[in-house]
């Protein structure tokens, strides 16, 4: 009780903030201490960022509120930097369309542009600055940045999107049922593929259905962001909150992988909008009712998307049952309207999720949700250890090359942007404890950050990778970017006009150009090609699966082995098993066929090990010769693709 | 604004969705085809007018505000970027839900399903028109904002900053329009196979010969696939090589030569008699030219090249020299 009346008393007189600032500094010495036992750029990015931010937070902790004044280019940059974001958009557009991809130069034009943007929010004077041209601008980078991308792009981007549109939407659309979906999780998750059919119908074809809906959609659902903002913020911020999370990378990947994950993720941002408006508005019924429709829509979409907003909607159940509490503590407490609402849409929401994945198939003689539960078992049982990260343990020959100065340093360019805005979020969760808005919303966001930060990079740590933590991280910057967003507030009320400047000159030229170039945001075309694989085809490498896959079909004795992620469209279009070739110091192993693509000798495409760790790979350029034995038939070829096949008459077997 | 003037902007809103719907369904269930103006009208049908028809059934009544939260903070009903993501979200929950009935009921198919989406979106019209009668909604206030500075941030700009926004919007138009009529991706290729005909008369090459007599001819199918965007004669030479053991050809032959015309986008599938004239092992080598055949056809020269082993017997059933392969 006495421990309770203090933490009270803590939070009231607003040192909680103080005491976590401190301890997060301590925290980010040691985790800094990690990277003395593994490499990982995020051991060294995570504890900066964090420790920078709390170092900040005690440093301006005591300083009064205040308002800086915005220096007298605002009104010049509030006339003329719209103009130039538009131009650069134009000349963004023009690049991509004239080389047929996005190449390093579009990328910094629509870096540049987003920081024209940033500029305008950060640095117009209220009376000049105008939300909507800012919010227009938003979405007209957030749609051109990727749908520019999709279309000079042949095929698909991504890979499970080579499943998802070719086989389960075109078979519903070819058959005129879910037949297609039989055997699979989607078959009682359809409402992607639903939706996807339908506008192949009336579009005439999968790929346009899907740019011309979902891939609106998916940037123009930044409009969530936007709205909740403008709930918990004044409209400068909502926008700042808005703008970065238009050009995180994550955010990106999903409007350019367009698959399941993206509807959900779309669906959890208006869950997020509705879950603050419940809070705040006391309940209203409309909100309720457009929750428990958007939540159980994500119960019919995706199921990782729906285990993430379950662990959502499970915060905010408690957060607003714990104020009930505290309110009314300890004889008086009643349950608010927030209370039930978001208890009742979280019970309901579970209930229909366990009913459906305990029906949904998995393969053919499986269930969904006692498979899902094997598999987590299994790969903890497996991979579970303190610090045990990906890779390792692999033979000399497939091992890096010493690395340059520039892969060195490329992570970093990488993940420059998800630091900085990791530190405003740590600025902005702390001064979170002293925020003039209903504690229930501040609460929810902070634990819904610090809950997604664990499940994302703390699972990792200990090598336990079974819930996907790759797919939480658009997630993750929903809360990232809000809080954020009050943190810079914070900053601007509070720090000198010199370090708010500073702030926002690295905050406006680093973090957009360093996330449209990230990984992620870049499978169609990696801005550091060196380093990451292209997750798209060439015309040839598509029409070679199509034709290979009909002159040599799959059977039960006889694959197709190739590269990863070549591999990944064989798999669907085709009927192969999924299988990495295996790639030895001097020779292609394998008894199936080989696909060699031109690729492979100039991009960084992964191998597996030969012998007993087949599911162990790689990175390695090969020569034609390496992948396609000159012992070989070669069966089929165009410019860039060759298959090779076996054949008795040089032995029949490949060393 | 007043009740009555904010229930007649709701009701021109909900009249332009029963429009427009009407419209996009008339387009699709009249027009079979899928060009721009079926894209045009399927978008909105697809991604905004259920959504906005069921958004604006249920949407809350009166504006009101909860003060004492500071900086201009209000709670009012939704504005309109929230309106339009809520609107698009429902609108594929909606058309999703739609596909699933189908699937249950008549099938997915075009017709039904333009009828259904464009019948409940109306239907959704009126279920809000209905309710606006009853006076208990008026029109969505803004979310809270800016609207005001707006003003004066636009009323504010310099002649000289409109007709540079101006120029820049036309500059991005015309940028989008020049990538919109494009052709797209410009590769040109050609796909080179060779096949074999099963005993059931498939033609595979999973099952390609392994051995071949001297003199005796076997017949083999290429397969051309033309990419190249333009009608093209291809040429094939078809020759018999010897592999030294360093992987160097020892000894080349020429057993035949054809050329094919195929049109864009087309396919030619051409039976060919190879007839081995010497025994041993070899690699049969298929060359593909697309601008005609050099004087001596390699396979460093050829546009793309094709290679068979072969084990050649002689005629007294003996087996010859043999290659490396190495």
């Amino acid at each position: 009780m006495s421990h309770q009346r203090s933490v009270r008393e803590l939070i009231a007189t607003g040192r909680i903030d103080v005491t976590l600032a401190w301890i997060g500094v301590v925290l980010s010495v040691l985790l800094l201490g990690l990277q003395f036992l593994a490499y990982q750029p995020l051991i060294i990015v995570i504890p900066v960022s964090t420790g920078t931010a709390c170092v900040l937070y005690l440093a301006t902790q005591r300083r009064q509120l205040s308002t800086l004044s915005f220096p007298a280019a605002g009104r010049l940059a509030a006339g003329y930097l719209p103009a130039a974001v538009l131009f650069g958009l134009a000349g963004f557009v023009t690049l991509v369309f004239q080389a047929g991809a996005r190449t390093g130069p579009a990328y910094l034009l629509a870096g540049l542009v987003g920081s024209a943007i940033l500029l305008q929010i950060l640095l117009v004077d209220d009376e000049w600055l105008d939300a909507r041209l800012v919010l227009g601008q938003i979405l007209l980078a957030a749609v051109v940045v990727r749908l520019a991308g999709l279309l000079v792009t042949p095929g698909f981007v991504g890979v499970d999107v080579w499943t998802h549109l070719p086989v389960f939407v075109q078979g519903i659309v070819d058959t005129g049922s879910f037949a297609p979906l039989e055997g699979s999780k989607y078959l009682l998750a359809p409402l992607y593929h639903s939706f996807a059919a339908i506008g192949t119908l009336l579009f005439g074809s999968t790929r346009m259905a899907v740019y011309l809906t979902l891939g609106l959609l998916l940037p123009l659902s930044v409009l969530f962001v936007y709205g909740t903002g403008t709930l918990v913020l004044p409209a400068r911020w909502a926008l700042l909150a808005a703008a970065l999370y238009a050009y995180a990378e994550q955010f990106i990947e999903w409007g350019m992988h367009i698959i399941p994950t993206s509807l959900g993720l779309v669906f959890f941002l208006g869950v997020f909008y509705l879950v603050t408006r419940v809070f705040l508005d006391d309940a209203e019924w409309w909100a309720v009712g457009l929750l428990a429709v958007l939540s159980l829509a994500l119960v019919v979409t995706h199921q990782v998307s729906t285990a993430i907003t379950l662990v959502f909607l499970g915060i905010a159940a408690v957060v607003a049952l714990s104020a009930d509490v505290s309110r009314g503590w300890p004889f008086s407490a009643s349950l608010g309207r927030s209370t039930f609402a978001l208890g009742g849409i979280f019970g309901v929401t579970t209930v229909t999720t366990v009913v459906l994945w305990s029906m949904a198939p998995h393969g053919e003689d499986s269930i969904f949700l006692w498979e899902s539960i094997r598999t987590a078992l299994r790969l903890f049982d497996q991979q579970a250890g303190f610090l045990n990260l990906a890779g390792g343990g692999l033979p000399a020959y497939a091992q890096a090359e010493s690395a340059s100065l520039v892969d060195l340093l490329v992570p970093y360019v990488e993940l420059l942007g998800f630091g900085m805005v990791l530190c405003l979020a740590v600025v902005g969760g702390l001064v979170l404890f002293r925020w003039d808005r209903p504690v229930e919303v501040n609460a929810t966001y902070q634990l819904a950050a610090i809950v997604f930060f664990v499940a994302t990079f703390g699972f990792s740590l200990f090598g336990f990778r079974a819930f996907l933590p790759g797919r939480w991280m658009a997630f993750l910057y929903v809360p990232l970017v809000l809080v954020g967003a009050v943190g810079m507030y914070y900053v601007f009320r509070t720090a000198s006009s010199r370090v708010f400047f500073a702030v926002v000159i690295v905050l406006a030229a680093g973090f957009p150009t360093t996330m449209v170039v990230a990984r992620e945001a870049t499978m169609d075309s990696p801005a550091f090609g060196d380093e990451h694989p292209r997750y798209a085809y060439t015309e040839s490498e598509i029409a070679a699966v199509h034709t290979i896959s009909e002159i040599h079909p799959a059977s039960r004795d006889v694959g197709i082995t190739t590269d990863h992620p070549y591999k990944k469209l064989f798999a669907p279009l085709g009927g192969f098993d999924d299988i990495t070739l295996q790639v030895g110091p001097t020779e292609a192993v394998s008894q199936h066929p080989t696909v060699y693509r031109e690729y492979q000798s100039t991009g960084p495409v992964s191998f597996a090990v030969p012998g007993d760790r087949p599911r162990t790979t790689y990175t390695r350029r090969v020569s034609s010769a390496i992948v396609c034995p000159p012992d070989r038939n070669v069966a089929y070829a165009n410019e860039q693709v060759k298959l090779c096949t076996l054949t008795d008459a040089t032995g029949g077997e490949a060393p | 604004m007043t009740r009555r003037s904010s229930t007649a902007g709701g009701r021109r809103y909900l009249a332009l969705v029963v429009a427009l719907t009407g419209l996009a369904t008339a387009v699709l269930i009249v027009t079979d085809g899928t060009g721009p103006l079926q894209w045009t009208v399927a978008i909105p049908f697809l991604l905004v007018l259920p959504g906005y028809a069921f958004l604006s059934a249920v949407r809350p009544a009166a504006h009101r505000t909860s003060g004492g939260l500071g900086d201009g903070y209000e709670i009012g009903e939704p504005g309109w970027p929230i309106r339009l993501a809520l609107a698009m979200a429902l609108s594929v929950v909606i058309v999703g839900v739609i596909g699933v009935a189908l699937n249950v009921t008549v099938g997915v198919t075009r017709g039904p399903a333009v009828l259904a989406i464009g019948s409940t979106t109306i239907l959704f019209a009126i279920v809000a028109s209905l309710r606006r009668e009853t006076g208990a909604h008026g029109r969505a206030g803004g979310e809270r904002s800016t609207d005001g500075r707006s003003a004066s941030a636009i009323l504010g700009r310099t002649t000289l900053q409109w007709v540079v926004l101006l120029i820049a919007a036309l500059t991005l138009l015309t940028a989008v329009g020049f990538a919109a009529t494009s052709p797209g991706s410009d590769q040109s290729f050609s796909e080179f196979y060779v096949l074999n005909e099963t005993a059931n008369g498939t033609l595979t090459a999973t099952d390609l010969p392994e051995t071949m007599s001297e003199g005796e001819g076997r017949p083999l199918h290429f397969g051309i696939e033309n990419h190249e965007r333009r009608q093209l004669t291809y040429d094939v030479v078809v020759q018999s090589a010897r592999v030294g053991p360093g992987g160097n050809v020892t000894d080349v032959e020429r057993l035949d030569g054809f050329d094919v015309a195929v049109d864009s986008g087309e396919r030619a599938v051409v039976e060919r008699t190879v007839v081995p004239t010497e025994p041993g092992q070899q690699r049969l080598q298929f060359l593909l030219y697309t601008d005609g055949v050099p004087a001596e056809p390699t396979a460093e020269n050829a546009t793309t090249v094709l290679h068979l082993w072969v084990d050649v017997s002689a005629d007294d059933g003996s087996t010859g020299p043999v290659s490396s392969p190495v």
